[in-house]
């Protein structure tokens, strides 16, 4: 036997539960009014954060996303500018060193040792060669001894020995040096080229050195686009500043901060030391130099960005207002579909209690119908005994018979008797379908509805038989809407069972709180795909126009309002069985 | 002359008996069955001139039992008693071949009118 | 309202077997009173002319039993479906004949002046019903007895025109409606009809198609 209630798969099942979280609250049990307003509150408020969710999650991963990208694409700007704007004081600097080594070149080469060794001489020179390189503080030449031999310029360091410094000893070694930054004598930093001129008629050398001011190149260092609390300098290798520094220290102070490898062009490295904000420190060697040029920024990308986005306040306000704006259509949203859904919900409402009274309707038109065609019977036959009474009068020959009036007189009286018996049970019906919830006994009840389907199972020779517990207790429920939920499921079982069928209709107590009736027949049985489905509304397994599929649906949503269940077993070619349970207390008591 | 023969059809015995009666005082030779089943043998063994047929009898469907009779002598002459008039009776009762319909409770004369003319249809 | 228009049906329905009824014991007396006379009789023979007498009552009662049995199986058949061609008519001789016992109670007759040859009309026709009732009552409630309710119907201007007037004194304090205005505006569009006021009488307007 198929066991079916209201369709439960398994899948049935969760989607019930998916949308009943993410939909719909479910009434919480049948009598609970579902158009109730806390639902659909409740439905709002899920509806609201269910589009917040699903519209602010996409708007904050591309925004995320958007910020990063915006992020990383202004950090790469940056960097680039930053490492062009190095690069180009760079090569400025470079090209600046270059050009002044090769003018000493020059002259070194041009003039010859004796040449410079006059003092007039390399005074002429020096004077045309400070013409053209302004920043020019004094001009020499040493001999290979290292003795400064002449000297233009505004010291004295004629006859200076400088055979045991670096400078001279690297020039010689290498033709040419240039030198870290050093004082004056006037406190003012400079730094030295050294060429090497070559005397090989002596078979020794000469050393021509020009002391260099450091303005040119802090002019140059000054041309590094920064903010205001970015820093940009020129160190040596050993990390001491070889110009002045904003941040750093002074000239001839080291800087602290590690020197990482440099390469040969520029490059950026993210520092961060204890007790101060992470800074990049960007670096590049200068050609022909021992020098490093070095920035240090601290107005990063995203600090840039971050200003760039808080400076606009107008867009802050806006993006406020936005927010707000989004949040309230939001709110608009939610309360439109939620109407929508109540509207709907309402429609559905209406529709289906216009359908239960239409269905309603035709079953009250069916039962008075019925008892217009009882009636007749024994209408028709008052009207034949009266007819022969006088006939017997008019017609016979004979006096009509005392004994035989009698007769026809008694018979008169008991198909009046029929007709009240009818009328009585109509009477009964028609003021029934104002009573709500009354005691009620359920055999009775039964017999009612039997009593009204005898005609058309005697008519098809169906056995109709009842089982009704005697001590059935008396239930409080509705009994008009009881009888209609029994004649439809007994109509059903009369459509189903053949002619000659039997029915069993019986009652019992299930336990201390529930009745049962069972409606049993042996007609064409329910398969097992359409089982599932019978109380679904306008599901119908009978032919186009001659039932609505209502009936059911109806009778179930009656029973479960009436705080019982329906439930059928069935088996195909056996016939089925419906169950009917009822509470004995109505809900709420 | 020999009367006419009715064979009355119908499960309600007070009725069908009474009317039979006053067919009877009326002149009609009528006899009454009062189930389904009875009728074909009574209309085989009698061979009524006229069967008054009730549509709506308990394990039969009226029009079959018409049907049969027509088609066992189709000069039998079928009158069928119906409780309502409807459009669906008259095409029903039209088609099977019954000769008229007539509606409960009868007018006794209206029958016996009937009767004649579908003894007089009859005997053309 | 779908519950006033159960207890409309139910006072319908009501009103029948209370009609039926009164034929019943109009028989049930009269086969007593024939039954009473047999047995006091001192003769065999029954008293032809006293007899036909009674017995011509209780066929008049048959007929009447009969005839508005007939009206209710007409009522009946109007809840099977929710739309049909009708005759606006046939509906209104069933429901004053199906109210019949409810006006006379309060001594208040009908009169029908109903036209033949009338289209017919696609309409929901237990709605119909229920608001003809509605306007009957309201009239049977405000009318002193002795009063008439009349129907009139006619066609015209491509509609069925349901005329429902009253003559009599009107009563102050009736009987409360079974429906108020409104609702009886409602069912009105509902049915896709127009009610108005001709003076005193109330005029039902419907379309051949609703």
């Amino acid at each position: 036997m198929l066991k079916a209630d209201r369709p439960r798969g398994m899948i049935d099942r969760l989607r019930r539960k998916v949308v009943s979280w993410s939909i719909m609250p479910a009434p919480t049990g049948p009598t609970e009014d579902v158009l109730s307003k806390d639902r659909y509150k409740s439905l709002r408020v899920r509806i609201f954060f269910l589009i917040c969710t699903l519209a602010g999650i996409p708007i904050v991963v591309i925004t995320v996303i958007s910020y990063g990208w915006l992020q990383s694409a202004l950090k790469e700007d940056f960097d680039n500018q930053l490492k062009g704007s190095v690069e180009s004081t760079r090569q400025s600097i470079e090209f600046f060193i270059e050009e002044r080594i090769s003018a000493l070149r020059f002259l070194a080469s041009d003039n010859s040792f004796g040449q410079l060794s006059d003092k007039k001489y390399l005074n002429e020179i020096f004077v045309n060669f400070k013409r053209e390189f302004g920043e020019l503080v004094d001009l020499g030449m040493i001999n290979s001894e290292g003795v400064q031999l002449t000297y233009s310029g505004p010291y004295d360091l004629r006859g200076k020995n400088y055979t045991n410094q670096y400078w001279f000893n690297a020039a010689a070694a290498r033709g040419v040096y240039v030198s870290d930054v050093f004082m004056g004598y006037r406190k003012i930093p400079h730094f030295a080229i050294a060429v090497k001129k070559e005397l090989p008629e002596k078979g020794t050398f000469c050393i021509l050195r020009a002391t260099i001011d450091m303005a040119t190149l802090n002019r140059y260092i000054s041309t590094v686009n920064l903010k205001s609390k970015d820093d940009a300098f020129i160190i040596n290798q050993d990390g001491i500043l070889q110009t002045t520094s904003r941040f750093h220290g002074n000239i001839l102070e080291k800087i602290n901060i590690e020197i990482p490898p440099t390469k040969g062009t520029v490059s950026l490295n993210e520092i961060r030391q204890a007790g101060r904000a992470p800074f990049i420190f960007g670096l590049t060697t200068i050609k022909n130099s021992p020098w490093i040029i070095a920035v240090t920024v601290n107005s990063t990308a995203q600090t840039k960005l971050f200003d760039l986005l808080t400076s606009d306040m107008d867009a802050i306000y806006l993006a406020l207002v936005l927010l707000v704006l989004g949040i309230i259509a939001n709110m608009k949203i939610a309360a439109t579909v939620v109407n929508w859904i109540r509207d709907a919900e309402q429609e559905r409402e209406e529709a289906i209690v216009q359908t239960h009274h239409t269905g309603r309707l035709a079953s009250i038109g069916r039962l008075a119908a019925g008892v217009a065609h009882e009636i007749n019977n024994p209408l028709a036959i008052i009207n034949e005994k009266a007819g022969l009474m006088k006939d017997l009068m008019l017609m016979s020959n004979e006096p009509p018979d005392k004994e035989k009036f009698l007769g026809l007189i008694k018979a008169i009286s008991d198909s009046v008797n029929r007709c009240r018996t009818i009328t009585h049970r109509l009477l009964g019906f028609a003021r029934r379908m104002d009573v709500q919830h009354e005691e009620i006994d359920l055999n009775d009840t039964i017999g009612e509805v039997i009593e009204f389907l005898d005609k058309e199972v005697l008519y098809r020779n169906i056995k109709l038989e009842t089982h009704l517990q005697e001590d059935l207790p008396r239930i409080i429920s509705d009994k008009g809407q009881l009888q209609q939920v029994f004649l439809n499921i007994i109509n059903n079982a009369i459509d189903a069972v053949p002619d000659g069928g039997v029915i069993a209709v019986s009652t019992e107590v299930k336990d201390r709180e529930r009745v049962r009736v069972s409606i049993m027949d042996n007609g064409q049985g329910i398969p097992k795909d359409t089982i599932k489905n019978i109380f679904e509304p306008f599901y119908t397994t009978k032919g186009k126009g001659k039932g609505t599929g209502l009936g059911l649906s109806i009778s179930y949503g009656i029973i479960q309002r009436l705080g019982g269940d329906i439930s059928v077993e069935s088996e195909v070619g056996e016939g089925s069985t419906f169950y009917v349970e009822l509470p004995i207390r109505a809900v709420g008591q | 002359m020999a009367r006419a023969k009715v064979l009355l059809v119908d499960d309600e015995v007070e009725f069908a008996s009474t009317l039979s009666e006053r067919l009877n005082i009326r002149g009609y030779d009528t006899k009454a069955v009062y189930s389904a089943d009875a009728v074909l043998n009574k209309v085989r063994s009698d061979i009524p001139d006229v069967v008054i047929l009730d549509l709506k009898m308990p394990g039969a469907n009226g029009l079959d039992i018409l049907k049969a009779i027509k088609q066992f002598n189709p000069s039998i002459e079928v009158i069928l008693l119906t409780g309502h008039g409807s459009e669906q009776c008259t095409a029903e009762s039209e088609s099977g071949g019954a000769f008229d319909y007539m509606m409960k409770p009868v007018e006794i004369d209206s029958l016996t009118e009937k009767i004649e003319m579908a003894l007089g249809k009859k005997q053309k | 309202m779908k519950d006033l228009c159960l207890s409309f049906i139910n006072r319908i329905l009501s009103s029948y077997v209370h009609e039926v009824r009164n034929y019943l014991a109009i028989i049930k007396e009269t086969n007593g009173l024939m039954k009473d006379i047999i047995q006091i009789g001192k003769s065999r023979a029954v008293e032809a002319k006293q007899f036909l007498g009674f017995i011509g009552c209780v066929e008049d009662q048959i007929e009447r039993a009969a005839a508005i049995t007939d009206y209710l199986h007409r009522f009946a058949h109007r809840m099977d479906c929710e739309r049909a061609a009708v005759s606006i008519n046939e509906l209104i001789e069933e429901l004053i004949a199906l109210m019949t016992r409810l006006a006379y109670r309060r001594r208040i007759a009908f009169e029908k002046e109903l036209r033949g040859g009338l289209p017919l009309t696609v309409i929901n026709p237990i709605l119909f019903h229920y608001l003809l009732f509605c306007i009957i009552d309201s009239r049977l409630s405000r009318l002193d007895r002795n009063g008439i309710v009349r129907i009139a119907t006619s066609f015209s201007e491509g509609r069925l025109r349901i005329n429902v007037s009253s003559k009599g004194d009107v009563v102050q304090d009736g009987a409360a409606d079974l429906c108020r205005d409104e609702e009886i505006n409602g069912l009105a569009v509902d049915l896709g009809a127009e009610i108005s006021k001709d003076g005193n009488d109330l005029v039902i307007k419907v379309p051949v198609t609703a």
